[in-house]
């Protein structure tokens, strides 16, 4: 059985309430879905909370994974990276109250750190190195701070009308290079 | 708003699972997608593309404590590593309402049914409609609440109100979460039991009387129905 059809086994175990599952589920996704929270957040205790509140909500929600709608390995990481997006409003909302913009500088204080590592065969690095660079670090921001559109220019101290334009354009560049 | 362009709808559909689709854009792109099962494609392609940042990253496994946390979490007793009742696929019935819904109502499919766990997802987003794949609403779960935006005004005679249902899984009493505005976005606030049950429940808008139904079950007929749209 191949890597992603045995998630999609351990995921669908879950959902029948087997423990046993669950816990290779984690053996198998969490260094993958730890590296992801690392990255959204600002510090090893936080990730790793985020990435605990997100287990837990597997396990429950296993039985709404549907297979038509997405692969195991993404359907984990739109939850995870939901989970961090939340505790990263949070944060924000608890420090700043409605002042959403002005919390951008206090939101990103390690600033995010941009680099990917070349894997092997994956496709979508290459794409991503062949971007311009602020097109790249727009797309991340977006990604994996869940900055809005005038919040990335916030944070890039460049015009929104840029912002917009990079994002447009680098995810038309991607897609092109994906599909290459 | 064009969305018709191939090229627009794919930038509409990346941008929405990158984020940076916001608000009203990002409600009508939701009541399209739910009546467009390419476009709900163009969105399940992106996300495969745009999720594969993750194998770009560094793993590391997290501390032996991060497990530790999730068993105490799930088995807060401690008696087994952790437990809990098998989780029930519940189908879709509405005992209680098969005389209210219009037999056209009644054959849409509805798959918001499957029983979710209690933690409440802010990520929740269902599109309500009339069975013709036209959005009505847009139901959004926010920290402490819902928020109920109309696709476009309905039309609405001056002694009725639409009022919003939660139809809780199990097939117990609808229960009412408030009158819905024709236009606009109406906010609700929902009880704390109620947000934990709304993954797994279904959602429905009665015609009523105006200022609601007078008996506090739906009284009118069921207009639209609410369907869960997949997580972005």
């Amino acid at each position: 059985m191949n890597e992603l059809a045995e998630l999609e086994a351990l995921l669908l175990a879950c959902a029948q309430g087997d423990r046993a599952a669950f816990r290779r589920l984690y053996e198998q996704t969490s260094g993958r879905l730890m590296a992801l929270c690392r990255r959204m957040m600002h510090t090893e205790e936080q990730a790793e909370d985020v990435l605990q509140e997100a287990y837990v909500q597997i396990w429950r929600d296993a039985a709404s994974f549907d297979p038509a709608r997405a692969s195991a390995a993404t359907w984990l990481a739109v939850l995870v990276r939901h989970r961090a997006l939340d505790a990263l409003r949070r944060r924000r909302e608890e420090a700043l109250g409605d002042e959403e913009l002005a919390a951008v500088a206090d939101e990103t204080p390690g600033p995010l750190d941009l680099t990917l590592a070349a894997v092997d065969g994956r496709r979508l690095h290459l794409c991503l190195d062949g971007l311009g660079e602020r097109q790249r670090e727009s797309i991340l921001l977006a990604f994996l701070r869940g900055l809005s559109h005038p919040q990335v220019s916030a944070a890039m101290a460049a015009p929104l009308g840029s912002v917009k334009s990079w994002i447009r354009r680098g995810l038309e560049q991607l897609k092109r290079c994906l599909h290459a | 708003m064009n969305y018709r362009t191939p090229e627009r709808r794919s930038q509409l559909a990346a941008e929405y699972v990158l984020g940076t689709l916001r608000g009203a854009a990002r409600r009508r792109f939701e009541g399209l997608m739910a009546a467009d099962p390419l476009l709900r494609r163009e969105v399940r392609d992106w996300q495969e593309q745009l999720y594969g940042i993750i194998d770009l990253l560094p793993a590391a496994a997290p501390h032996p404590r991060v497990w530790a946390g999730i068993e105490r979490r799930l088995a807060p007793a401690g008696v087994l590593p952790f437990t809990r009742p098998v989780p029930q696929r519940r189908p879709w019935l509405w005992p209680t309402w098969a005389g209210l819904a219009t037999a056209a109502a009644l054959v849409l499919a509805i798959y918001v049914g499957l029983a979710r766990g209690p933690v409440p997802e802010v990520g929740y987003v269902a599109v309500v409609d009339d069975g013709s794949g036209q959005a009505a609403w847009v139901v959004r779960r926010e920290a402490s609440g819902i928020v109920v935006s109309a696709v476009r005004p309905q039309r609405l005679a001056d002694d009725r109100s639409f009022e919003l249902w939660l139809l809780p899984p199990g097939g117990e009493a609808p229960r009412s979460l408030g009158l819905l505005s024709a236009s606009g976005g109406t906010r609700l606030p929902l009880a704390r039991d109620l947000l934990a049950v709304l993954p797994g429940a279904g959602l429905a808008v009665s015609l009523e009387p105006v200022g609601g139904s007078p008996t506090g079950q739906p009284t009118g007929p069921v207009l639209y129905l609410g369907r869960r749209l997949p997580d972005a």
